[in-house]
């Protein structure tokens, strides 16, 4: 059973950019507003492309241990540890953002 | 192994260390009795030499297998006249090593993994912790 991992470009990160255009009047906020959401959705999407090659790799090497190719067993276990890490956090982050844009969204305006 | 998870690397490169160093140990056990004639050099004991990388405050410390070094080629002379290697005088070569020696420290390899798993394992429940925080 083959594992696919998931991939960087079908996920595009939240931006707190998108959330000022339907007609929102705060423009003196803008501009903190566009450089706080770039640098948010850069590191999302950086993380989500981190654990993108962290499954990959963590992918290969199970690959290596069922065929009898892996000569060390610790390899595996800590690319898996770390992959099974780094979900637990990019899903952690996703949570907190999703959290974030549901209490703006319950702002009444 | 970059990323959040980096400091993970060094119980890892440490695991790594000791598995080489017990496979070192493992081969001068089973070559024990490797008997050759005065004609070639003796089965030479492995040795690891372990080197420790980077500094222990960044993430990339840990210890890392720098080289192997051999032991004494000459081997101890053994009179066994009826062995079909003896020479003229009925001398084998018989490696130079102490088992009791290679056995202590195959304890002591396997010990120093287990324990190398062990600050894996807390590092990473202390990791899992912190993903906690907030839920």
């Amino acid at each position: 059973m083959a594992i696919t991992p998931i991939r960087a470009s079908s996920i595009t990160p939240i931006n707190l950019e998108l959330l000022k255009q339907p007609g929102m009047a705060g423009s003196p906020a803008t501009a903190t507003g566009n450089e706080m959401g770039a640098s948010f959705g850069k590191a999302v999407s950086g993380a989500i492309e981190h654990l993108g090659s962290m499954q990959s790799s963590a992918d290969g090497l199970a690959q290596r241990a069922a065929t009898g190719d892996l000569q060390s067993v610790q390899d595996y276990m800590v690319a898996s540890t770390d992959a099974q890490l780094t979900t637990q956090l990019t899903v952690a982050v996703r949570n907190k953002a999703v959290e974030a844009f549901q209490e703006i969204m319950r702002m009444q305006v | 192994m970059a990323g959040p998870f980096e400091s993970l690397g060094t119980p890892a490169s440490a695991m790594s260390t000791f598995k080489t160093w017990i496979d070192a140990l493992a081969d001068n056990v089973a070559n024990a009795y490797t008997v050759r004639s005065t004609s070639e050099s003796a089965f030479q004991e492995r040795f690891i030499i372990a080197r420790s990388r980077g500094t222990g405050a960044s993430a990339d410390g840990g210890v890392e297998v720098s080289g192997v070094a051999y032991g004494d080629a000459n081997g101890r002379l053994v009179y066994e006249p009826n062995h079909p290697l003896a020479d003229a005088n009925g001398m084998v070569r018989y490696p130079d090593m102490d088992l009791t020696d290679q056995m202590t420290q195959l304890m002591v390899a396997q010990r120093a993994y287990q324990m190398n798993v062990g600050a894996f394992e807390r590092a990473r429940d202390a990791f899992q912790t912190a993903l906690t925080i907030g839920r």
